[in-house]
């Protein structure tokens, strides 16, 4: 095979910075038992510089998995558990005069780090929402006059849990929109759990150990946006998120009435995006139409709004979004 | 002198007028009879009338409402019978169905017959004897335990099929309904159409598939040049041919899901299957890996799909005795040759 250059010399580029995902995978497995598609979430996530909001039931690992993440990797670390009575400014911090200087100080507030791990997100106001959104898309945080650039790379990893509905502040579409992955996690297989109980039961529970630095991941991100998207990837995403958006035009009239908004051309970039990841995490230098079936859904299913009737006949965006990918035509 | 006798005349007249009136009532007889004089309450008898009348009279039976005499009630009025019993004379007959719910001794009064001549206008009645019917309640015998019992129910027939039928098909046309109701909910929750319209090619797949083969062929795309275009028609010719073939919706499926499909099912042949892969997994590399293959490589591809398509087209076995009578002569032949050698 007489491969072209663009394409082996980006191969070779990406068998030499992949080289890091093999690791973190082993330093999370010590960890986390099982919950693969979770791991390959956060991987996903970080890679391509994207936010995650994982949703699951208590007690799935869900924080665990991302503080063990921001173990592997030697980053500055932030969890700030979200609660009704939390204000913005316990959040990107606020201005404190000093009778010393007789002036006013910043004190920056727990945003200021790599990873942030926004635990329980719904349960926190709309305004505590809004401003930690703001900085998720802006990257920024403006505290009296000043505005501070925060440090890069910059990862919010919220979780959120589907019960437990009473006093929670549901995240408006809008604000889901700027999550990246919205990913659903669940019970682990029996095997697993026996493995889980051992290692809770052991006397020192293990530790991921760090083999990663902040510049590592900076330039394996580099790498992600090069991974090589040909035209006919592009139309497949096009045609998934339009189809989302105008069921009719796919033979899927029946979801025209279930759907009342499709996905956004935010959608569209981030499906691009974690394809690309995904392609990275596995050695590839090209996007197959594989890799944009295996992320779809996690990029998809906050993405996707329905209608009354939907929820009244129990049709969830996941259905859709499967319907979706089984009639679109694979290039 | 004149007037007694004209006296005279006239009495002789009207006397002549009675006796023959007279005689005429004594042909005409009428009678009521019932089955029997005492009934126990509840009890249905008849009330009979019968009525011997000359041909030439007309004779009006009686008529009542719903009741005989306050409190006989009348269930049923049969019609009158005739019959001729000579040349003269008539027997008419009459019953009625009554009943009694009260006890007690009732007397059933005279019935009055009207009658006339055809050939007289005047007209003169005849009446029945009257005759007393008893009614009598139960004997209870208030020393027994059960001497008195509630009403019984009406004792419930035994249901025919016919009274059932009706019915059964109610019941029936409600199952097929519901049942109809739940395939039409489970279709729409699964999204699918309520008729599946499979459209089949009218020819077979794999005579559509050689001639796309043939045109790509023809067209000598890579020769000139446009590689990429070359495997992603190839490719959309086979996927095509397996839809068809195979009924796999291969068209929204990816290279790995329709090499899986063919790994979890077993439906190709060994070699089948490593044509079919080698021909989707270097045109996914041209086509989204922007691999240039070597010139060999594109005719293995155009190959390896005429052969794919070839060796796993549907074959219809047709019966031809005319073959078969020409292999075994040939059979035959061939046996003769080997005792000769």
């Amino acid at each position: 095979m007489n491969e072209t250059v663009n394409i082996k010399e980006l191969n070779e580029r990406i068998q030499k910075e992949s080289s890091f995902v093999d690791m973190i995978n082993i330093e999370m497995n010590k960890v986390i038992v099982g919950q693969k598609h979770l791991t390959e979430s956060l991987l996903i996530g970080l890679l391509s510089d994207g936010h995650i909001l994982l949703e699951g039931v208590p007690g799935l690992a869900k924080t665990l998995a991302i503080s063990t993440l921001s173990d592997i990797i030697d980053a500055k670390f932030s969890r700030i558990q979200f609660t009704p009575d939390l204000l913005p400014a316990d959040l990107i911090g606020t201005m404190i005069y000093s009778q010393k200087k007789e002036e006013f100080t910043v004190k920056k507030g727990p945003i200021f780090t790599n990873f942030v791990l926004a635990d329980e997100i719904n349960r926190a106001p709309a305004k505590v929402q809004s401003a930690l959104l703001e900085a998720m898309q802006e990257k920024q945080v403006t505290i009296g006059d000043n505005t501070f650039k925060l440090e890069r790379p910059f990862l919010v990893m919220a979780t959120q849990n589907p019960i437990e509905q009473e006093g929670t502040y549901p995240l408006p579409e809008a604000q889901v929109d700027r999550f990246m992955l919205k990913v659903v996690i669940d019970y682990p297989k029996k095997e697993e759990e026996k493995v889980i109980i051992r290692q809770n039961l052991m006397e020192t529970f293990p530790k991921a150990t760090k083999i990663l630095k902040a510049e590592d991941i900076i330039r394996a991100r580099k790498v992600v946006r090069d991974v090589y998207m040909d035209e006919k990837i592009e139309k497949y995403i096009v045609d998934i998120v339009f189809a989302t958006r105008y069921p009719d035009d796919y033979n899927l009239s029946q979801f025209k009435e279930m759907i009342s908004y499709g996905g956004s051309p935010r959608a569209s970039i981030n499906l691009a995006l974690a394809a690309k990841a995904y392609a990275f995490i596995n050695r590839r230098g090209y996007v197959i139409p594989e890799d944009i079936r295996a992320v779809c859904h996690d990029v998809l299913r906050h993405r996707i709004g329905l209608t009354y009737q939907a929820e009244a006949e129990n049709i969830t965006s996941e259905e859709i979004i499967s319907q979706v990918l089984n009639t679109v035509e694979v290039p | 002198m004149m007037n007694r006798k004209i006296e005279r005349i006239l009495l002789v007249f009207i006397l002549l007028i009675f006796v023959s009136f007279r005689g005429f009532s004594q042909s005409i007889t009428v009678k009521a009879s019932v089955d029997t004089n005492l009934i126990l309450i509840g009890d249905q008898i008849k009330l009979h009338f019968e009525l011997t009348q000359p041909n030439n009279f007309q004779v009006n039976f009686p008529n009542f409402n719903d009741t005989i005499i306050d409190k006989i009630e009348i269930l049923e009025r049969l019609n009158i019978d005739t019959v001729i019993v000579n040349n003269n004379l008539l027997l008419l007959k009459q019953d009625y169905l009554i009943t009694c719910f009260d006890s007690g001794i009732y007397e059933i009064p005279e019935f009055k017959f009207a009658f006339k001549s055809n050939n007289d206008t005047l007209s003169d009645t005849i009446s029945t004897r009257s005759f007393y019917i008893g009614v009598q309640t139960m004997k209870i015998d208030t020393a027994q335990a059960n001497a008195i019992a509630d009403i019984k129910l009406p004792i419930e027939a035994p249901i025919t099929i016919n009274e059932a039928l009706p019915y059964i098909l109610y019941a029936l046309a409600i199952i097929v309904f519901v049942l109809l109701v739940i395939y039409l909910i489970r279709k729409r929750k699964k999204h699918e159409p309520i008729l599946k319209k499979k459209i089949k090619p009218k020819e077979p797949a794999n005579v559509i598939a050689l001639r796309d083969l043939d045109k790509i062929k023809h067209e000598k795309y890579w020769q000139k040049g446009k590689v990429k275009y070359f495997h992603s028609i190839v490719t959309d010719v086979l996927r095509t041919y397996i839809e068809n073939r195979f009924d796999i919706n291969a068209m929204e499926k990816t290279s790995q899901e329709i090499i899986s499909e063919f790994t979890n099912s077993n439906l190709l042949e060994k070699k089948s299957f490593e044509k079919l892969k080698q021909i989707l997994s270097l045109a996914d590399f041209v086509k989204f890996a922007k691999l240039n293959p070597l010139i060999d490589e594109n005719e293995a591809s155009l190959n390896n799909a005429y052969e794919f398509v070839n060796k796993t087209k549907k074959v219809v076995e047709i019966d031809n005795p005319e073959k078969d009578k020409e292999n075994e002569k040939t059979e035959i032949i061939n046996d003769k040759n080997k005792k000769v050698v």
